[in-house]
């Protein structure tokens, strides 16, 4: 047996973290390196999987394949098509660019990376699972590290009512899923968890109606609870202000996305009558939570909490372009999903670089610190503007696709969606201009602009959010080849 | 029959040996001599795999699925054993006689697993539950020891003697306390009478006051909470593993030909019990008595795998219960290294702990985490077996029980990680030392729950064939 890149990208953050159990706790450089040889090679064969994966092809491929439970139809699967190509991409960038933000974590080094490290693994292993089982496995594992993770590390008043709550929606989500998961296994007759294999038998007999109706909304709302479908979006802003900056970003870019990755697989993928026959309610949701969210957001004074409620409010792009179900919002979906991780992340990393240096987050306390860090303040307005939707930036191009997809078939929806744009315009330009513009506030008297390495993870992820902005081309084609076999499927049973 | 020949031999020598020990390091040895022992008789176990039949008239059976709970027994038992090697300061006196205890009340399980018979089953029962009420009183000075000694006797009592009325029945209706025997004369005749219903229902009644199943529960938050730590271990272990042992055992064959109402009486039992477990824990600020509630949860997940018609329940059991024995015991495991320096079992004494000693607070963690149920841990897999044979038979609706309460179940574990992890504990106490021989068993329980948590299929793999070979053994 030998493990081909795709498992040993997921598993080398695992495996760091299970060295760092053997290393002394105040040897931090050394725990350091480790955790940043871990990342580096998820990163690197990240991009090197991307870049091997062949279109013209399609396909699953870089499989590695053992069996595990053959009596459960169990096996170890893991191998990427286009859709997770590209999200295993994300995820390696992220991945990187939040280890290297961490080193600014000065308390109980060691347990961090342990913790972090397992949350990443569990992450690029959802991504890359072509096992049901597997893909529940490691997304639960991707969810309960990060428990300890704000629970220890994070700040504020409500630390632990929140991370107690983000744990809990999360699981209760998570075991919904689990009871349509474990429908699915009985209702598509061939005894196995394996994703492909079902996915054969589902294209050449679809799964009963009946089964469908009920086992689709359970996936829905399960996996759409960490997607932030509201009224199950609470856990969000209110974890987010709590954890430190590297999980807000890991959890805000990649763990949001795991939702929406497995209502695309086993949602839309498995269940499309299912979900044609729940998405209309689906998009109303969206419309409110990209106008409901937004407009909490522009009444936020922590910036966190803007942070989290502005990406709860970009989730609904997602729920919108998910509801549309057609090839245009479908595609637009995952590109947003991938420039919306890079967004959010560079966000919360910003965030967390200046508050790590003021101790204070509140709107009232910052001002003017365009002229103390220029380099970090130049990076978060145009991480505003990425988030506002100003051409340039991948979300433009996400948004636009949602949006020119969804004009069809939900027109009011997509209106209010234009709307929640303008909101996201509104809110951002006033952070910005309370943040970094207008006179200096006493608080930022001592800030210092990043300097030297400091800047990469930043550089890194405003690079790629400006890259498939300008050229999107980049990784649409992969998006595509990944999406088609699942929009055969929906067009099959339509 | 090795086996049970070499444990009767092992507590006999103890016995013997107890006399000519020096009194104050008489506990020590002992323990040590059964660990030893105990690991031997382990390794015959597992040589005993193949080698199936019966003896004694057929009272005595020997086949896959006894060697599995007999495994599972000895796990749990030199888990205790060490317990109770590193608890003798606490007991004060008569540190010989407790291991003595233990080994008696393992002979009693290990026969209870292999009986086949009502007879054979009544008198190992008898020789394990005798063995609990003393081992559970140990702490004389304790008013609360003596309290949950008192309880479970009592209550004890009253459960064989529902059993002895539940026999009488099932006795009068068959002709036979022989299992075999007596559904082979059940099957022959067309209709169920009502009167083996009834003794039924009252055997499971009795055997359900052994596992900790609602309504049949009330003594385990105050005997769980009463009793010396080590003992504790034991009654959540290898006691609940004996009686899933004798109850799988029924089910299979003295029960089987009532397998509907099985279903239907098992399913509400496994409903009530989870829901009650999980809810009843979630208030519980003594981490012996949260254990307890957590206890009767998973009793509950355990009684799913009867209430599932067929083998496939069953072999989930096995798994089910194995990764709970090295769950819990490596739980105990951290709360009996600590007994010497917490003032009480109450939870805010793991305050910092993570601080104070990283390792006991990692143990903790991970054993929690297991008995939530949380990947890569061995609970994990254990619940899911569990629910998907579960969801085969079509009870979702059960399913959806276990899988909620797995949310709740994880609420009140991570109350006590936050207090071991987020929390700083008080100023000025020190950190705390953890001998060598604590680390190796401490390591001993955690690969257990990892290994069934990541390579489930070899664990399935034996439970399916321990299964089989109870179908071509009879």
């Amino acid at each position: 047996m030998s493990l081909g890149p795709v498992s040993i990208l997921m598993l080398a953050p695992a495996l760091g973290a299970c060295l760092l159990l053997f290393v002394p706790k105040d040897r931090i450089k050394l725990i350091h390196a480790i955790g940043l040889i871990a990342a580096s090679i998820s990163f690197l064969l990240s991009i090197f999987v991307f870049w091997q994966y062949d279109r013209a092809a399609a396909g699953y491929q870089f499989v590695d394949r053992v069996e595990w439970v053959p009596s459960l139809g169990i096996a170890y699967h893991v191998g990427v098509d286009g859709i997770s190509a590209v999200l295993l991409l994300m995820t390696g960038f992220l991945a990187f660019s939040g280890v290297l933000v961490s080193m600014s974590v000065k308390k109980r080094v060691k347990e961090y990376f342990i913790f972090y490290l397992f949350l990443i693994s569990g992450c690029l292993g959802t991504f890359c699972a072509l096992n049901i089982f597997f893909i529940y496995f490691f997304y639960e594992t991707a969810v309960v590290p990060v428990f300890p993770l704000i629970g220890v590390w994070g700040s504020g008043e409500k630390k632990d009512y929140a991370t107690m709550k983000l744990t809990l929606y999360l699981t209760l989500g998570a075991v919904l899923a689990l009871v349509a998961i474990l429908g699915l296994y009985f209702a598509a007759g061939v005894n196995t968890f394996d994703l492909p294999a079902i996915e054969q038998a589902v294209r050449a007999n679809p799964l009963p109606l009946d089964f469908q109706r009920w086992a689709f909304p359970l996936l829905m709302v399960g996996f759409g609870v960490i997607l932030t479908l509201w009224p199950f979006h609470t856990w969000s802003p209110m974890g987010y202000a709590a954890a430190p900056t590297s999980v807000s970003m890991l959890h805000a870019g990649v763990l949001k996305k795991l939702g929406a990755y497995a209502i695309i697989r086993l949602g839309l993928g498995l269940m499309p009558a299912g979900a044609a026959m729940w998405m209309p309610i689906v998009a109303w949701i969206a419309a409110i939570n990209m106008l409901y969210c937004g407009l909490v957001a522009f009444t936020q004074k922590d910036l966190k909490y803007i942070l989290g409620y502005s990406s709860c409010s970009h989730m609904g792009y997602i729920l919108l372009g998910l509801a549309c179900m057609t090839p245009l919002a479908l595609n637009g979906t995952l590109f947003f999903m991938f420039a919306h991780g890079l967004m959010a992340a560079l966000g919360f990393a910003l965030v967390g670089f200046i508050y790590d240096q003021t101790h204070t987050r509140m709107l009232k306390d910052w001002g003017g610190f365009g002229k103390k860090v220029p380099f970090v303040s130049v990076l978060f307005i145009m991480t505003a503007m990425a988030s506002a939707g100003l051409p340039g930036f991948g979300n433009f191009i996400g948004e636009m696709m949602i949006l020119m997809g969804a004009w069809d078939k939900y027109r009011i929806q997509a209106v209010l969606a234009v709307l929640g744009l303008v909101v996201t315009a509104g809110y951002m330009l006033k952070t910005v201009r309370g943040t970094m513009q207008g006179p200096l506030n006493p608080s930022g008297n001592d800030l210092k602009d990043a300097t030297g390495i400091q800047k990469l993870p930043y550089a890194l992820l405003l690079a790629g959010l400006l890259a498939v902005g300008l050229l999107p081309s980049i990784i649409l084609p992969t998006i595509e080849t990944g999406t088609r076999p699942i929009l055969e499927r929906i067009s099959h049973e339509s | 029959m090795k086996v049970e020949m070499g444990l009767v031999a092992l507590a006999l020598s103890c016995l013997v040996l107890d006399l000519f020990l020096p009194k104050k390091k008489s506990g020590y040895i002992l323990a040590n001599v059964a660990m030893t022992g105990v690991a031997l008789l382990f390794a015959l176990l597992c040589f005993e795999w193949g080698q199936f039949g019966h003896a004694f008239g057929s009272s005595f059976v020997q086949d896959g699925l006894a060697i599995c709970f007999k495994g599972i027994l000895f796990i749990a038992t030199f888990f205790v054993l060490f317990m109770a090697r590193e608890y003798q300061a606490q007991l004060k006196r008569g540190q010989g006689e407790f291991i003595l205890l233990i080994l008696f009340a393992l002979i009693g399980a290990d026969f209870i697993a292999s009986a086949n018979d009502f007879l054979l089953f009544f008198v190992a029962l008898e020789t394990l539950s005798v063995s609990l009420y003393i081992m559970t009183a140990y702490l004389r000075d304790h008013e609360s020891s003596i309290e949950a000694g008192v309880k479970y006797l009592i209550l004890g009592a009253l459960s064989t003697a529902v059993f002895l009325y539940g026999l009488s029945f099932v006795y009068g209706t068959t002709g036979s306390t022989n299992y075999l025997e007596i559904q082979q004369r059940l099957v022959s005749s067309s209709t169920l009478p009502a009167s083996f219903i009834f003794g039924m229902i009252l055997i499971i009644a009795s055997l359900g006051f052994k596992v900790s199943a609602v309504p049949f529960h009330l003594w385990v938050p105050d005997v769980y909470q009463g009793a010396p730590t080590p003992v504790t271990a034991f009654l959540a272990t290898a006691s609940k593993t004996a009686g899933f042992a004798a109850l799988v055992r029924l089910v299979l064959t003295v029960f089987s030909p009532a397998a509907e109402q099985l279903t239907l009486l098992f399913s509400v039992l496994a409903a009530l019990t989870i829901i009650y477990g999980n809810l009843g824990a979630i208030p519980q600020t003594n981490i012996k008595r949260l254990l307890g509630y957590s206890s009767i949860g998973h009793a509950g997940y355990l009684l799913i795998g009867l209430a599932v018609p067929g083998l496939l329940g069953k072999e989930a059991i096995l798994f089910y219960l194995l990764s709970y024995v090295f769950s819990t015991a490596c739980a105990f495991l951290v709360l009996v290294a600590l007994a010497g320096s917490i003032k009480s079992d109450a939870v805010s004494e793991l305050t910092g702990l993570s601080k104070r000693s990283p390792a006991l607070a990692a143990a903790m963690l991970v054993s929690l985490m297991s008995l939530a149920g949380v990947p890569p841990f061995g609970g994990f897999f254990a619940k899911f077996y569990i629910l998907w044979s579960c969801m085969r038979s079509g009870m979702i609706w059960l399913v959806v029980i276990g899988l909620l309460n797995v949310v709740t179940s994880l609420y009140y574990y991570l109350k006590v990680v936050k207090v071991m992890y987020a929390d700083e504990p008080a100023p000025g106490l020190p950190n705390l030392e953890v001998s060598h021989s604590q680390k190796a068993m401490q390591f001993f329980a955690i690969a257990g729950i990892l290994v069934m948590g990541i390579f489930q299929g070899p664990f399935v793999q034996v439970a399916a064939s321990a299964l089989s070979s109870f179908l071509t053994t009879r």
